[in-house]
């Protein structure tokens, strides 16, 4: 029973959240569309550095870039 | 044709900054789903070329990377993507058990990004190329703009099918080919990635990022060797990988804007995989702008991993495992690097069929120390089993041009 309730709550919250307000309005993004801003202002200085780290480096994934997308320019 | 459109809308949100807040929402009312920050949009139509240079260890990496990427139409962005390294290597690993060698690695990629409404998609095909190294890897993506734009969901996948050789060398050290004994051995890459964006308040974004990948085949170096100790002497012997290593990576990203116009900067990564290596990686940054023409960055980057299950500096006597290795990447150490990198804007007018131009410099002094691999330089053949301590520091610097259509 709580499961099911728990699955309600969760679908209620999921739904709603379609309805979201954008809390930032579009006008008031300017300052996160400064290029200073981007998560990886230029994309082949970017991968060059993802590409030194992987050469000596055990770690792997997660790179800045990766899952980029910022939806504010 | 985006391209204009994105920086015509990008001039109308700065010119409107400092306007109002009621006028602005009634501007916004107005105009609605004109406003350029309510949709996903394709990457900018640019060009650069680069010349990359890595020189630590007795080694040196160096070579140009060309990218260039075109819209056509309102839906459609394509890219392609040259890289060569050219490497001289007497590292470590070189001096210890081998010879100083030269080789190159070519790299090609080629995609395109597709847009359709608040939803991106990409797919994309990579080939690099050595001797006795071959690799292709294909990429696809999505991601979603969703809330007002407030959020952006990526989600990714890459398939890479690499062939590991071995190269023979006459007695001149002179390459011959392909070594036929060793022949040709396959590794087979799956990545899996996941990532979130968010704008938290009109001055922070974060970005979320978690990506697993999955190594099958053969995942070591068939040059390297591991060191025993046989009969009181340190001698070289076999390494042995697992043929499977699956890692998970989380990343959290922060950018901050301050009011005086520069962007602070942070940087959290936690790995772990298979092979029991953790590491941890910590970054701040800042971007500051001076005038209309001058960025300039400064970061500092800390590395810590810790080793893998089977990593052996030196195998004692009758030690040897099902698995070793002696990769100093699979070793415990830290790595700190700090750097500056300084950008102009040229043609700030635009020339020709150019929007706008900049020229670029980026030097990063990196320090690598290692807290359980040693130096065997010449004690290979000798009872000496107490290797030196191993540190080095390396210079990475980077040249770019870059041109905006």
């Amino acid at each position: 029973m709580l499961r099911i309730q728990s699955l309600i709550l969760v679908a209620v919250i999921a739904l709603s959240g379609c309805g979201i307000q954008p809390w930032v309005k579009p006008y008031e993004r300017a300052s996160l569309a400064d290029p200073i801003m981007s998560f990886a202002r230029d994309p082949v200085a970017e991968s060059y550095k993802n590409h030194v780290h992987q050469a000596r480096e055990g770690a792997r994934g997660a790179e800045s870039g990766a899952g980029g997308g910022c939806g504010c320019n | 044709m985006v391209q204009n459109q994105v920086q015509a809308a990008d001039v109308a949100v700065i010119n409107i900054r400092h306007w109002p807040a009621w006028a602005v929402a009634i501007l916004y009312a107005v105009f609605g789903m004109s406003l350029p920050l309510m949709a996903a949009i394709l990457p900018e139509d640019r060009a650069d070329i680069l010349y990359h240079r890595y020189e630590g260890d007795q080694v040196t990496v160096d070579g140009p990377s060309i990218l260039g990427r075109k819209a056509f139409g309102k839906h459609t962005s394509l890219y392609a993507n040259y890289y060569t390294d050219a490497v001289s290597s007497a590292s470590i690993d070189v001096r210890t058990y081998a010879s100083p060698y030269t080789e190159d690695r070519v790299e090609y990629s080629f995609g395109a990004d597709l847009l359709f409404g608040n939803t991106t998609m990409a797919a994309g095909y990579t080939n690099s190329e050595e001797n006795d190294y071959s690799s292709d890897t294909y990429h696809f993506g999505i991601g979603h703009s969703m809330f007002g734009d407030l959020t952006t969901v990526n989600l990714g996948f890459s398939y890479g099918d690499d062939e590991v050789r071995k190269n023979a060398y006459d007695q001149n050290g002179d390459f011959i080919g392909n070594d036929p004994v060793f022949g040709a051995e396959a590794l087979n890459r799956r990545n899996y990635r996941l990532g979130l964006t968010q704008i938290l308040t009109k001055s922070l974004i974060v970005n979320l990022a978690y990506e697993a990948v999955s190594d099958e085949g053969y995942t070591q170096n068939p040059y390297r060797a591991a060191l025993v100790v046989e009969n009181g002497v340190v001698t070289p012997t076999n390494e042995s990988y697992p043929s499977t290593r699956t890692s998970n990576a989380f990343a959290l990203r922060a950018n901050y804007f301050l009011p005086y116009r520069a962007a602070l900067k942070f940087e959290y990564k936690y790995y772990d995989d298979s092979w029991d290596i953790k590491a941890n990686t910590f970054k701040i940054g800042y971007a500051q702008p001076f005038g209309e023409r001058w960025i300039v960055d400064f970061h500092y980057r800390l590395y810590q991993q810790g080793q893998a299950s089977f990593y052996y500096d030196l195998i004692p006597e009758g030690g040897e495992q099902t698995y070793q290795g002696r990769d100093k990447e699979l070793s415990e150490f830290t790595s700190q690097g700090i750097g500056v990198g300084v950008s102009y804007e040229l043609l700030k007018n635009g020339w020709w069929k150019l929007d706008k131009g900049s020229v670029s410099f980026a030097y990063e002094r990196k320090d690598f120390d290692y807290d359980n691999f040693s130096d065997y330089e010449g004690l290979v053949g000798t009872n000496d089993i107490q290797g030196r301590p191993f540190a080095f520091s390396a210079d990475v610097v980077e040249v770019f041009f870059s041109v905006w259509y």
